[in-house]
């Protein structure tokens, strides 16, 4: 399978009163060669001692697959590297790892955690696993390890993935959600949180992966009364045709490439984004388009956003990207709470984690306007905020940038 | 039947930091007397920061003539005495 784009998304609740997640959620991608590496792991317990565990773990687990480490053994090596709870007499925390080589090829390890689901077709199948037996060594000055836990049983499948598959996995925060109730005592389970997920691609087929593990992890809390039993998430891999978007941003250096950067606009084939007053301007000269400012929907953070005919959003440039970068960089990753962008950063904010690849174009001429001394606050040079916003993209959120200079 | 003003506020970069950002809800802020009569829109940018002949930020454009270095209050002056020309050209 070539040419699909794949799509990483989580969303995760924290257990009631707990400040920091006891489960972790960690991926990366390999920009060389399109492998791309999620690792869940749920701690023993919860809040930071759970935190820790799993972050230990994921990580763990994550460098072990990268490395080519056998699975078996950095399991191992896992297990006699967590600290020992001085409760439960026993290292633990579980953890899923989804490998996803180029053209698609899927290895999933588990342990602990709830069987991942693959969705094919908006229906989930079963695929087949085997097991795999890692012994878990007594180390120096640790406890006896009771009988059960002597053995780590880790599943393995492997499987090639179609386009438009989704793998998804979870702790058992979200499986056991809303347990104790009368409707069910033991939680909706596996198979209730699968049906909703079917229910989901049912009604948006093209759901992306960031929203079907929102909408997951929200129908756990709900089911959990919101206030979360235990710490909830959920991960999932979305195999799609990538998601285009181009971010126009700033008047070329020279006057006379405005129709080339204008041209770009034009025939770009996704959703567009132009960030300037100035640039938002010249398109509208060259491409004979009309552009007007929404004054109904006021925010003071940012100014005003605008509409243009065939561009999806028209805002202010510095000041909004500044805002769009600081967004990225302090928003908690797996924020399960719904986005309902009130004002137009947040609306780029969104859109760039709705796209999967991303093309900023951006203008070099500088505005002197800009360079008044007297301008309050601290107004940055376009493309080094582009670059901060492109680091994060890349970094925090596994897309695909690229930047071009006009 | 009173004649309609049109005032455009400046929405780019340098305007919007040097106050530009309290004009654009004029439409809350102009006395009652005035508050029907005036059409408020916004443009991504006057171009008028890049003229160093055109005076100080933000730019304001009431019925197409600038006004630099607006502050509500001298907007709503500009906007008054407009109105004022108006009602006497309809007296005329």
């Amino acid at each position: 399978m070539t040419g699909a784009f794949v799509e990483v998304g989580y969303a995760q609740e924290n257990k009631r009163g707990q400040r920091v997640p006891g489960d972790t959620f960690i991926s990366q991608r390999d920009p060389a060669t399109g492998r791309v590496i999620s690792a869940l792991s749920d701690g023993l317990g919860s809040g930071i001692k759970a935190n820790v565990l799993a972050t230990l773990t994921a990580t763990m687990a994550l460098k072990g697959v990268a490395d080519g480490t056998p699975i078996e053994k950095t399991a191992q090596l896992i297990m006699r590297t967590l600290p020992v709870c001085r409760e439960r007499k026993i290292s633990y925390a579980t953890f899923s790892i989804v490998d996803i080589l180029s053209q698609g090829k899927v290895r999933i390890i588990e342990y602990g955690n709830p069987s991942f689901v693959l969705f094919r077709g908006g229906e989930s199948c079963e695929s087949e696993h085997r097991e795999l037996l890692a012994q878990r060594r007594k180390g120096r000055g640790r406890q006896e390890v009771p009988e059960s836990l002597a053995t780590l049983r880790l599943q393995y499948s492997e499987f090639q993935a179609t386009p438009f598959d989704r793998v998804v996995f979870f702790s058992d925060g979200v499986s056991q959600a809303g347990m104790g109730g009368r409707a069910h005592p033991f939680g909706w389970g596996r198979d209730g949180a699968v049906e909703r997920m079917r229910e989901i691609l049912g009604e948006n087929p093209g759901v992306s992966a960031r929203e079907l593990a929102r909408l997951t992890v929200q129908e756990a809390l709900m089911r959990d009364g919101y206030s979360a039993k235990d710490d909830i998430s959920c991960g999932v891999i979305y195999f799609r045709e990538p998601r285009q978007l181009l971010v126009l941003t700033g008047p070329p250096f020279d006057k006379c490439r405005d129709a080339e950067a204008s041209r770009i606009v034009a025939e770009f084939k996704g959703r567009k984004i132009i960030a300037g007053g100035t640039t938002a301007n010249l398109v509208a000269r060259e491409l004979k388009r009309s552009v007007s400012i929404d004054l109904r929907h006021l925010d003071k953070s940012v100014p005003p956003g605008a509409a243009m005919e065939g561009v999806d959003l028209v805002t202010e440039g510095i000041i909004t990207l500044g805002y769009v970068a600081s967004t990225l960089e302090s928003r908690a990753e797996g924020s399960s709470s719904s986005l309902s962008p009130s004002n137009p950063a947040d609306q780029v904010v969104e859109m760039l984690l709705e796209s999967d690849s991303i093309r900023f174009v951006v203008g070099t001429r500088i505005n002197e306007a800009h360079q008044d001394p007297s301008m309050p606050g601290d107004l940055e040079i376009r493309r080094n905020v582009v670059k901060r916003i492109a680091a994060i993209l890349e970094g925090k959120y596994l897309k695909a940038v690229t930047i071009d200079l006009i | 039947m009173d004649k309609r003003i049109r005032v455009t506020v400046c929405c780019g970069t340098a305007c919007y930091v040097l106050g530009g950002s309290d004009l654009l809800d004029l439409g809350e802020k102009l006395p009652a007397d005035l508050r029907g009569r005036v059409d408020i829109d916004g443009e991504p940018c006057l171009g008028l920061c890049k003229d160093s002949k055109a005076g100080a930020r933000p730019f304001v454009k009431i019925d197409g003539v600038v006004l630099s270095g607006a502050t509500v209050s001298s907007l709503i002056d500009a906007v008054r005495s407009r109105a004022e020309v108006l009602d006497r050209g309809a007296l005329a």
